[in-house]
């Protein structure tokens, strides 16, 4: 396998530089509280929706990283991380602080990968156990790129001041790998360290409660939940009621729970090295979290948490705003593709300013300007660069446009938890 | 893009137009690369429903499974499957759509890169691009050395 390009360089930048701002290269875990909280958001507070000022720190408010990731993650590049604490339900003294947990506005629930987790915490996480019988839960999490497998838990989870108690949440990797059942195991690799998520954890605060949903409390065959016995035997799928399965942590918090709002400097046309923004919980909740006047709602179906984008005259039903891409991810075969790592970019030779409209169920409609640069040039120019707000590469979905995270740049992009009320009307809604 | 719109609704027409005169009897289904005519088995382990339209020069067989989620392989005129798609809340089986393909892909997948909601595999035996978010995950992939003459990649969709 070759490795080249952006990625040996990445690496290599990653070794060499102990990449600033970020904490990358430091300590996996912080310890005590005082990582979880704010912090000064955004640096001189530039950027958001008009000309709106980062959130400061605040008890609903966390600081998210754009960075290198965490040791032993390889090639990261726009994918922001916040910090939270867990602890064994009920105690205040069996916790950890873990750093380096992604913001997925695009899934739902908190996962962790077991190999951080310390010992005496991991065995103190009650595994949830199939309905009427004593055997563990287990998760097939399906990514675009593979699979994470382990057992479903609960935790007391903190993040900033904000406080979740009994979180059903999954630990990846906690499980035998051969009891994986085939209909997992056939969907891809395996990412169940943090080498291969590339992250210690990713916190799922997209529009919806839960990861699943009713599909798998009323009935089986989408391959989500397992029961597992633990002598080994084979997993057999299983229904799992809706408190049981993965959850948006926000839904469980006293106030601030009808969503998040992700608040992202602007960054410089070649990138930056790293960039700091804040997730802010709730909408409108606070004198911190108001709808900005002049954000558009965008009303999602309440199913896949999908809008309609038009863009050169085609229109995509299957669009979606998802902090957890790193790219923007689109169809064009009038812009240059490239390969770099034998992967998929556009690459055009000059930068292409480009519009897009995207549409709610709601009918309300919102322009987006944005730029596609060459990828490789952006790479191969700033090799140690995590920051980039014009890169971009084929969709997978012909019916797709997934506004990743290069979009969040330069916004405030509010999410909205479906079923709950906000300053801007009733979830599920993604608005900026 | 214009004529990727264009191409997709003739796509849609045709479709609609091959529904309505009845489906073409084709094999139930078959991994990417493979032989349709051989392949009979793999629809009952999909467990899944299947369907076919002609296209000029090629066949679209759509299999929906247990899931919800549905599998389109495309077939040329000579049996070769040469592009399959998947959307759906779930992954369908890719051991069994992407056939021989699937430890290349696997391979490919585990190599370092960015995130987990996309992956793009641009290798001169195998494209595949997959991706979307939780509840909503689609791929499509080909195998360049088997796209029929005159082919456009932009029509797999």
């Amino acid at each position: 396998m070759r490795k080249i390009a952006l990625f040996a360089l990445i690496q290599l930048m990653f070794v060499l530089c102990a990449c600033g701002g970020g904490g990358g290269s430091g300590s996996l875990l912080s310890s005590g509280s005082s990582g979880s909280s704010g912090g000064s958001g955004g640096s001189g507070g530039s950027g958001g929706s008009g000309g709106s000022t980062i959130a400061s720190a605040g008890p609903n408010v966390a600081t998210i990283v754009v960075d290198a990731g965490p040791t032993g993650a390889i090639g990261t590049f726009n994918t922001p991380f916040v910090t939270v604490t867990i602890c064994a339900p009920g105690s205040t003294t069996n916790c950890q602080t873990i750093d380096h947990i992604e913001v997925d506005t695009g899934s739902y629930g908190l996962r962790v990968i077991s190999s951080v987790i310390n010992t005496t915490l991991l065995n103190a996480l009650p595994v949830e156990n199939t309905p009427g019988f004593t055997v563990p839960i287990v998760e097939c999490t399906m990514f675009g790129d593979g699979y994470s497998w382990g057992s479903m838990r609960t935790a007391d989870m903190t993040i900033s001041s904000e406080k979740a108690a009994g979180v059903p949440m999954q630990v990846i990797g906690d499980q035998p790998t051969n009891n994986v059942p085939a209909a997992c195991a056939n969907t891809g690799p395996e990412e169940d360290t943090v080498a291969q998520f590339g992250a210690n954890g990713i916190l799922g605060v997209g529009p919806f409660a839960q990861d699943c949903g009713n599909s798998c409390a009323n009935g089986t065959g989408s391959g989500f939940y397992w029961s597992c016995p633990s002598n080994g035997g084979a997993c057999t799928e299983t229904q799992v009621p809706l408190n049981m399965q993965s959850v948006n942590p926000v839904t469980l918090f006293a106030a601030d729970n009808n969503g998040v709002i992700v608040e992202m400097p602007s960054i410089a046309d070649a990138g930056a090295l790293t960039s700091t923004g804040a997730l802010v919980f709730g909408i409108g909740t606070e004198g911190n979290n108001s709808l900005a006047s002049t954000a558009t709602v965008l009303t999602t179906d309440t199913t896949y948490g999908f809008i309609t984008t038009d863009y050169k005259n085609t229109s995509y039903p299957h669009s979606f705003i998802d902090s957890g891409s790193n790219l923007y991810y689109l169809n064009d075969s009038t812009i240059t593709a490239c390969t770099i790592d034998q992967q998929s970019f556009f690459c055009p030779a000059t930068e292409q300013s480009l519009t897009a409209i995207n549409i709610g169920t709601n009918s309300t409609q919102s322009t987006v300007n944005f730029t596609v640069a060459d990828a490789q040039t952006q790479f191969n120019n700033n090799p140690s660069f995590t920051a980039f707000d014009n890169v971009a590469a084929p969709n997978s979905d012909g019916q797709s446009f997934d506004f990743g995270f290069p979009f969040f740049y330069g916004r405030f992009v509010y999410t909205a938890i479906a079923g709950m009320n906000t300053s801007g009307g009733m979830g599920p809604y993604f608005a900026y | 893009m214009t004529s990727t719109r264009h191409v997709g609704t003739l796509l849609k027409m045709a479709l609609g137009a091959a529904l309505v005169a009845g489906s073409v009897t084709l094999p139930a289904f078959a991994a990417l690369g493979g032989d349709a005519a051989s392949v009979d088995a793999d629809a009952a382990k999909m467990k899944g429903q299947a369907r076919a339209t002609a296209v000029a020069g090629y066949t679209v067989q759509e299999i929906t499974l247990p899931s919800g989620t549905v599998v389109r392989e495309y077939v040329s005129a000579e049996g070769k499957v040469f592009a399959v798609t998947w959307s759906g809340m779930s992954q369908p089986d890719l051991q069994q759509t992407l056939g021989t393909y699937f430890d290349q892909y696997k391979a490919a997948a585990s190599a370092p890169h960015a995130g987990h909601h996309h992956l793009t595999i641009h290798q001169p035996e195998l494209v595949l691009n997959s991706g979307g978010h939780m509840r909503a995950l689609s791929g499509k992939a080909y195998v360049p050395a088997l796209l029929p003459p005159n082919f456009s990649v932009n029509d797999i969709q």
